[in-house]
């Protein structure tokens, strides 16, 4: 390329020759795994020996866990229906004492401590939309100083007034739980011994931590809602500040579905089979309304966390399916033989003239 | 893209006056000022939005952002609006960077200076392009582009030429020469400053670049203009100093701008069928939509007053229990932005990125489909049809220049009726091949020393001036002169036969030219109005110039030209006509003797090149009467040509009139060589179940014996062929001139012949069929009564071969057998298949060429035929498959993803709260699942490219649309749905809000199960993946595990981001659900109990009913494990292979075989041929030569009915129709052993006679159709003395002979046998094969010696 004469003949000629790369020229080294009878029996197989054993073991500590529990709130007040259970409740508003109740829950089998306490509720959609957004995680955080926000909607003034904003604000905060119990329990020989229920060590770390914030709240449910729900920080509810009360750091953190628990303390005491546990409870929270229930649970947990054999199953089932499958490849393969790579299984080699 | 503005422009239609130099301008014409930016500063913003908003889902997806500010978003807004915006940004970033490039080369080229004559100033002066106006003078200077549309006016040479190069036109890079008109050719430059009177007349600014009417008014004289004389904006100027020209369409009205419109887009069917899926994803998700706003009003109305935590007295419009109505509606829109998902989003980006990797990636680095001769890789032209690549399942092809070289070789002739030229072509040879025969292929030495290029031609009657001696020495002179001036040939370089160079239109004229060089007829010199000849004839070498009077240009219509010239010394004039064989002998002279003592043997030549693929041309000349020409014709032709309208039809008119009275002098014959590889390439096709239509301008035997020799037709496909040609009562109706009644019966005659044809068909289900319909009678079958019928018959056959189709009937076929349904591919090298090629789905185009305009409408260029197997055995097959895996997999994830939200959203009322994180939801699609389909989409490769290749069947399964069809969509979908349900009630039960998976008893909570579900979507997905892929490579690896990884990524990186962005996933990860066990054990369990059903009975099915490819992949795993690495089961396979990617540059290697006077084929001659004193191929099966003969379209042979010795008439078997039925078998129906070849050959002609008797007993036990019997149907078969080859006897002997054994022969025989019986035929001891009219019979030893060799080449087979 050194003199250009237009006519003389390069030496070096660009070409036009596409490169040869592996890539383009779709010549990758490929791993192919084509599966011949014997290794998919096998893997089938694998699959069964890995799950079965898994679902043993979780099936084991799914069963494990003790779990008592009592539904409340059909009995613990007095009326025939919901609606006049509920006018009960209305009723009764100024005095808690009328709304005490005490149920019994019979220990079925040892429980070691820690027997965490839960309150169940159905019927109850803390996944709504308008309930799900009704919140401020940063004015929870203590990351907005006292001012409520337009994500709070419907529940961001006390009363509607601008001069009251709340905090923590939203509905979610606004319908804090607020049954309380107190426990005792009974052995056959012995009497009623006070249960102390520890509030503390009940919420994710991570939330103590980093979501919650210690701060004073404003305008915060100062009496408990007229429709019976809803319910202040304070030493009684579990803690004044929202980092302190772990019980509303629980609730805070809303459930998937409409039946829920939720957990409100825990008994560091080691619960004897046989024994009765009686459970005060102050039965504020209005389920009424809305036709939902209310339970009491008392429950231990192993590694793999509280009483649920659906994991242990649900791995039994899958592994035993893959073995069923194994076998089943293995009895179609039986039925059904076939050479592996054999020409003359292509359809285009049996209908030679065949096309379309 | 719109390049011209219609704005003030005058109508097309009207005609524009322009007036050279005076320095008015006519401002109602466009100015020179051009502009090719699709927007200004001020119309991008809106212009480019409007682009983008043209495609749906832009308009879709805005939507959804749109909604998603309003109050019932479920989602926040940057969610929606981040992807959208990045996605329109690059795009009209892409636009406007774009329309910046055209806009600086606008200016750059609008201010490119030229010589302007100023009238005012009497100069010429340098100005911008964009001042030029119509009207003005400029000069071009070599190597310039002309800046408008000019009229030549002189370009300072003697002839008033000059060189153009019009590349940018139509990508033709030979040059082009130009020529002024003769009146203003000698000015000089400084004449035109005086040039003032002048004024074009011409048509008004349109499109047709090869056109121009217009005349030169120049003192009170109207010159005609023609087309040669017009310089076109985006030539440039070549070879030459410097040009004047006079501007007639400035700017925008130039034709380059008119033609600027684009073409046509074509979609492929899996785009379609993507369009219909996306069509009922939107059902699903209306339906989703209104499924929750019911839901969510009525519980609203009737429910939510009594929960109230959601404070249903504090009323917002769309939770307001007293407005159910509203609350439907602002449901609806949180419903429309939630399920939005179930649309995915990234789809198509994703889809254009795999089409371009492939086709920039693959297509065009193809080493498979790189031409090393011609230095051409493959092209994409368009990325949008990689898919349809793999669906095709009819190719319509065109013959010249693209099964064949268009290296066109001069190889024979005939002159004064005697045929010359002992070469053997490739169709011959391959003709041979198929009987088991080889023919002597070695080059003579003599003809070594005259082969050049275009020229492959020895015989020594006539080289080295032996034709001096013949006994028609004046008729082979006259021939010769013809060749030297009778075309329109321009010399190159210097004027010495050894290095001058022709530039020829066609490579057909060029081979002509050489021809008469190598004759002794050397033409070194043309001028404007003289060629000149040097001549080397008896009297001696002689320069000749040759006044050129007239040239009547050839057309497709008139399918010939003439030159009339005037010797300069003598002063006749002498018109020299060549031309197609029908045009020119309807034009002879009856009353000169010569003529019809010539036609027949001429005509009988004719056929046999054709047979042999030759290209035949017909020479002829008159003489001129002088005062006629003078006083009568001149006038009328100088009218003609310049009449403003319709000046082609007045042309032909008048051409008309003086070719007449033809006195013939012979033909010429050129060779076109098949495409390498093109036989191997057709079969592997053919295996591929692809149908081939090979439409074509040729004859019909031409056709039909290219198509044996491409092995598109084979022998033992049961061909039928349908012409008009020869149909007695059309020929007479049409004799009578009765032109409708000959329409009326040849519709007829065609639509009995389809009917016959469908009927055969029926009768003999599974055999294969082939087709051969020529044009007229193509024409009928297009008609709206017998397309149906036509296409019916035509999609049963595997080949089909159409000869004599106009560019338009090629458009036409393709268009019919396209409305079928059917995947249709055209391929062509020429302007006459770009009708084909652009109404075809794909339309692919011969590159490398000179021709360009195929490619330039084509969707992808190749530079040979056979790279059509890789095109479509491999990248179609591969892109077929990649992007139907591709979108499926595409359409199953977001159908799993959607359908968990909605289930989801059926436990919370509909009230529109997903379990997900609204930020991850959003990266599903863009980030977590981007990569997997789009290496789906370019890496996956289920069987390696020479599997693919070596079992062409594979290719079925893209024309079956085994992957993309209805069940394959289901099934997909419905392994997506069972998906789904199990991982909503593995993770809804299993980790429902009651129970704890932890020690520290903390039951499951929304967020947390969100995240999990997420993540067994996410690894579901995958799992997918991993099953349904069939290879392994780093680029998967990457892929699956880096999405995976991602995503766990994202939730560590994005979990610690500040409260106020992760919101729901602060610290959600590492907090709660990383620590549990169940988080982990659950990802274990959900998508292996997803996949497992969907492994098992992908595994069943390929135990039970396997996919092809999975054997495939079987046999390529078992043959990897013993250890074979290539490919080589059966041999034949493997040299399909090598021939279609043999890099071997093939140069075209000449064949003549040493040459004997008596014989043309040596060894391959008849007793027969012997007897009559007639030759014959031999290498052809005698029954279908005379079959041919018959049956393709030869009026004139029809008409002449010669009477040759040779034959007994056959008698008629089909019926009245006139048209011609005629299935044929592979070979002539076998003798029950070796008929011994004396015994075969003896029958006199009476005992043939007798013979016809059983054949015709046979015809009536219903076999007729599948027979060589059948072959003489057709009431027009010539009742006595046919011109059929001599030696038809031979057949005609095992015909008898087997006529009772039939119902036991095997329809197909062992190729030994066949290979034997052939030998038989050509084994005739002492044939003669040369024409009547010369030589004496070879002398005997020389036959013996001839069929020693032969024996020793049969016995050598049968060892084999």
């Amino acid at each position: 390329m050194t003199s250009p004469t237009p006519q003389g003949e390069g030496t070096s000629k660009k070409t036009n020759e596409p490169r040869n790369t592996k890539i383009t020229q779709q010549t990758l080294p490929a791993c192919k795994p084509i599966l011949e009878p014997v290794w998919i029996v096998f893997i089938f197989f694998a699959i069964g020996v890995v799950l079965v054993p898994i679902g043993a073991v979780c099936l084991y500590y799914g069963l494990k866990p003790v779990e008592i529990s009592a539904r409340y709130d059909q009995t613990c007040v007095q009326g025939a229906s919901n609606a006049e259970r509920e006018a009960y409740l209305y009723q009764n508003a100024a005095n808690d004492s009328m709304l005490r109740c005490t149920i019994q829950l019979r220990v079925t089998a040892d429980m070691p401590a820690p027997v965490f306490v839960y309150y169940e509720l159905s019927g109850y959609y803390q996944n709504h939309r308008r309930y799900v957004k009704s919140r401020s995680d940063m004015q929870l955080a203590g990351k907005t100083k006292g001012l409520a926000t337009n994500l709070c909607d419907p529940q961001e003034r006390y009363d509607g007034n601008d001069s009251l904003p709340i905090n923590p604000c939203g509905l979610v905060a606004w319908s804090f739980f607020n049954d309380t119990y107190m426990m005792a329990v009974s052995t056959n020989d012995s009497n009623l011994l006070p249960l102390p229920i520890s509030d503390q060590n009940i919420a994710f770390k991570s939330d103590i931590k980093y979501r919650f914030a210690s701060y004073t709240p404003q305008n915060f449910n100062p009496v408990i809602g007229p429709l019976r729900g809803g319910f202040n920080l304070s030493a009684d509810s579990g803690g004044a500040t929202p980092k302190d009360n772990q019980r509303f750091i629980n609730w805070m953190r809303l459930s998937a579905l409409p039946r829920f628990r939720k957990l409100w303390g825990r008994i560091d005491r080691d619960l004897k089979a046989g024994s009765m546990v009686s459970v005060t409870v102050y039965n504020r929270y209005n389920t009424y309304k809305f036709d939902g229930r209310k339970s009491i649970v008392l429950g231990t947990t192993t590694w793999l966390g509280s009483r649920n054999p659906f994991l242990g199953v649900a791995y039994l089932v899958t592994g035993g399916l893959s073995f069923i499958l194994a076998l089943v490849y293995l009895v179609l393969r039986l039925a059904r033989p076939r050479k592996f790579g054999d020409p003359a299984a292509l359809s285009f080699n049996n209908h030679p003239g065949a096309s379309g | 893209m719109k390049l011209f503005k219609q704005g003030r422009t005058r109508r097309e239609t009207e005609k524009r006056l322009v007036r050279v130099n005076t320095g008015e301008h006519d401002h109602s014409y466009a100015g020179n000022y051009t502009s090719t930016t699709k927007y200004t500063i001020w119309t991008f913003l809106p212009k480019a939005l409007f682009e983008q908003y043209r495609r749906v889902a832009n308009i879709y997806f805005t939507l959804v952002a749109a909604l998603s500010l309003t109050p019932f978003s479920p989602v926040r807004a940057w969610t929606t609006w981040t992807p959208l915006v990045i996605v329109l940004g690059v795009a009209m970033i892409k636009e406007a960077v774009e329309d910046y490039r055209r806009y600086k080369l606008d200016k750059e080229i609008n201010n490119r200076p030229v010589q302007v004559l100023d009238p005012e100033r009497a100069e010429y002066a340098t100005r911008t392009w964009k001042d030029v106006r119509v009207g003005d003078i400029l000069i071009v200077t070599k190597d310039q582009q002309f800046p408008a549309d000019l009229l030549f006016l002189t370009a300072e040479t003697e002839e008033g030429t000059c060189y153009i190069e019009t590349m940018n036109l139509d990508g033709e890079t030979n040059l082009k020469i130009k020529k002024a008109p003769d009146e203003t050719k000698d000015l000089g430059e400084q004449d035109f400053i005086q040039f003032r009177e002048a004024a074009i007349e011409c048509e008004g600014p349109n499109a047709r670049l090869y056109q121009f009417t217009g005349n030169l008014l120049l003192d009170g004289k109207t010159l005609p203009i023609s087309p040669n004389a017009i310089l076109l904006r985006g030539c440039n100027l070549r070879n030459t100093e410097k040009i004047v020209g006079a501007v007639i369409y400035a700017g925008h009205e130039t034709k380059i701008f008119k033609n600027a419109a684009p073409a046509p887009s074509k979609r492929s069917h899996v785009e379609r069928i993507v369009d219909k899926i996306i069509f009922f994803m939107f059902f699903l998700l209306f339906s989703f939509c209104i499924v929750g706003a019911i839901f969510f009003a009525v519980w609203t109305k009737d429910r939510m007053d009594g929960h109230w935590y959601l404070a249903p007295t504090k009323k917002t419009d769309q939770y307001d229990p007293d407005n159910a109505g509203f609350v439907g509606f602002a449901s609806f829109i949180t419903s429309f932005i939630l399920y939005g998902y179930l649309i995915p989003i990234s789809l198509y980006v994703s889809m254009e990125l795999v089409k371009i990797a492939q086709s920039m990636g693959y297509i065009n680095n193809d080493r498979d489909m790189y031409h090393a001769d011609t230095d051409t890789p493959a092209l994409a032209r368009t990325s949008n049809l990689n898919e349809e690549l793999g669906m095709v399942n009819t190719i319509l092809s065109d013959k010249t220049g693209t099964l064949t070289r268009n290296v066109m070789e001069f190889f024979k002739c005939s002159i004064a009726g005697v045929s010359y030229g002992a070469g053997i072509t490739e169709i011959e040879k391959a003709n041979a091949q198929r009987k088991g025969i080889t023919l002597d292929g070695r080059e003579k030495p003599e003809a070594a020393k005259f082969r050049e290029r275009y020229f492959n031609f020895y015989d020594d009657r006539l080289m080295g001036d032996a034709w001096f001696t013949a006994k028609d020495s004046d008729t082979i002179e006259m021939f010769f002169r013809l060749l030297a001036v009778c075309h329109t040939v321009i010399p190159d370089g210097q004027p010495e036969p050894a290095t001058i160079k022709y530039e020829a239109e066609s490579p057909d004229e060029a081979a002509l030219v050489v021809a008469a060089k190598a004759f002794g007829f050397f033409f070194f010199k043309r001028t404007n109005t003289t060629v000149s000849v040097r001549e080397h004839t008896v009297r001696g070498v002689e320069d000749v110039e040759y006044e050129v009077l007239n040239v009547l240009e050839f057309n497709s219509t008139r399918k010939r030209m003439s030159v009339v010239i005037k010797h300069r010394s003598q002063d006749k004039i002498i018109i020299f006509t060549k031309g197609a064989d029908t045009v020119i002998y309807e034009r002879l002279d009856p009353s000169y003797a010569t003529n019809e003592a010539m036609k027949e043997s001429t005509g009988r030549h004719m056929e046999e090149f054709g047979a042999a693929g030759l290209r035949t041309l017909c020479l002829s000349y008159a003489e001129v009467d002088r005062d006629w020409y003078n006083s009568v014709w001149l006038p009328e032709w100088v009218a003609a040509k310049t009449s403003l309208e319709d000046r082609d039809d007045k042309v032909a008119e008048v051409s008309e009139k003086i070719e007449r009275n033809l006195r013939l002098l012979g033909c010429t014959a050129i060779e076109d060589k098949l495409q390498e590889g093109v036989p191997q390439c057709i079969k592997q096709l053919a295996l591929a179940g692809i149908r081939i239509w090979v439409l074509t301008g040729d004859k019909m035997e031409t056709a039909i014996n290219i198509g044996y020799a491409c092995s598109l037709l084979q022998e033992d496909m049961m061909q039928f062929n349908v012409t008009v040609y020869g149909v007695e009562d059309v020929e007479q109706a049409e004799a009578r001139g009765d032109k409708q009644e000959a329409e009326r019966l040849a519709h007829k005659a065609v639509a009995h012949s389809l009917a016959t044809t469908e009927k055969t068909m029926n009768e003999n289900e599974g055999t294969p069929f082939a087709i051969v319909i020529d044009g007229k009678a193509l024409s009928y079958a297009l008609s709206k009564e017998l397309a149906p019928l036509f296409l019916s018959v035509g999609t049963r056959c595997k080949a089909v071969v159409c000869c004599r189709v106009s560019p338009l009937q090629k458009a036409q076929v393709t268009k019919l057998v396209r409305s079928k349904g059917d995947t249709t591919l055209a391929i062509g090298d020429g302007a006459n298949d770009v009708g084909m090629i652009q109404s075809a789905h794909i339309g692919v185009g011969i590159s490398g060429q000179e021709g360009m305009q195929a490619v330039m409408s084509s969707d992808f260029a190749i530079a040979q035929f056979r790279f059509l197997v890789p095109l479509l055995l491999v990248h179609g097959r591969y892109c077929y498959k990649r992007i139907a895996r591709m979108v499926l997999f595409f359409f199953y994830k977001n159908m799993l993803f959607g359908v968990t939200i909605f289930v989801f959203n059926a436990f919370n009322n509909f009230s529109g709260q997903f379990i997900y994180n609204d930020f991850y939801m959003t990266l599903f699609n863009v980030v977590f699942t981007a990569l997997t389909p789009v290496v789906i989409g370019i890496f996956d490769r289920d069987v390696d490219k020479a599997m693919a290749l070596k079992y062409p069947g594979l290719y079925m399964q893209g024309q079956r649309n085994e992957y993309f069809n209805f069940r394959a969509i289901v099934l997909w979908l419905m392994s997506s749905l069972y998906q789904t349900a199990i991982i909503m009630v593995f993770i809804l039960w299993g980790c429902r809000s009651t129970v704890s998976d932890r020690a520290d008893g903390n039951p499951y909570t929304m967020w947390q199960t969100g995240l999990l579900m997420f993540s067994c979507v996410v690894v579901t997905v995958h799992f997918q993946v991993i099953q349904v892929i069939d290879q392994w490579t780093w680029a998967h690896h990457v892929s699956i595990w880096l999405s995976m990884a991602v995503w766990w990524f994202y939730l560590l990186a994005y979990g610690a981001f500040p409260l106020s962005l992760s919101s729901d996933l602060y610290y959600l990860f590492i907090g709660v659900s990383a620590p549990s066990a169940q988080y982990w054990l659950f990802l274990l369990l959900v998508p292996t109990a997803c996949q497992l059903p969907d492994f098992f009975l992908r595994l069943a099915k390929k135990q039970l009913a396997p996919f092809d490819h999975t054997i495939v992949q079987e046999i390529q795993k078992k043959m990897k494990r013993e250890g074979r690495q290539s490919v080589e089961e059966t041999g034949l396979e493997q040299s399909i292979l090598s021939n279609i990617f043999s890099q071997k540059s093939s140069v075209n290697r000449g064949y003549v075989p040493p040459y004997d006077p008596r014989s043309r084929f040596y060894g391959l001659v008849s007793s027969g041929a012997r007897q009559s004193g007639r030759i014959e191929t031999g290498a052809r099966n005698p029954v279908l030569t005379h079959l041919d003969n018959e049956l393709t379209d030869n009026p004139y042979r029809n008409r002449k009915k010669s009477t040759l010795p040779g034959i007994t008439a056959l008698p008629m078997v089909t019926s009245s129709a006139g048209t011609l039925v005629a299935p044929r078998l592979a070979e002539p129906p076998p003798p029950p052993s070796v008929v011994p070849v004396a015994e075969s050959r003896q029958f006199p002609q009476q005992q043939q006679a007798a013979l016809s008797a059983p054949a015709a007993m046979y015809d009536g036990i219903g076999q007729a159709a599948s027979q060589p019997c059948g072959l003489n149907g057709g009431d027009k078969m010539p009742s006595s003395g046919s011109d059929a080859p001599a030696q038809s006897s031979v057949p005609l002997t095992p015909l008898g002979a087997r006529g009772s054994l039939q119902p036991l022969q095997p329809r197909r025989l062992p190729p030994l046998v066949q290979g034997s019986s052939c030998g038989s035929l050509a084994n005739t001891p002492g044939a003669i094969a040369s024409p009547a009219s010369t030589g004496p019979l070879p002398p005997p030893e020389n036959a013996g010696q001839q069929e020693r060799e032969i024996l020793a080449t049969y016995e050598s087979a049968l060892k084999h």
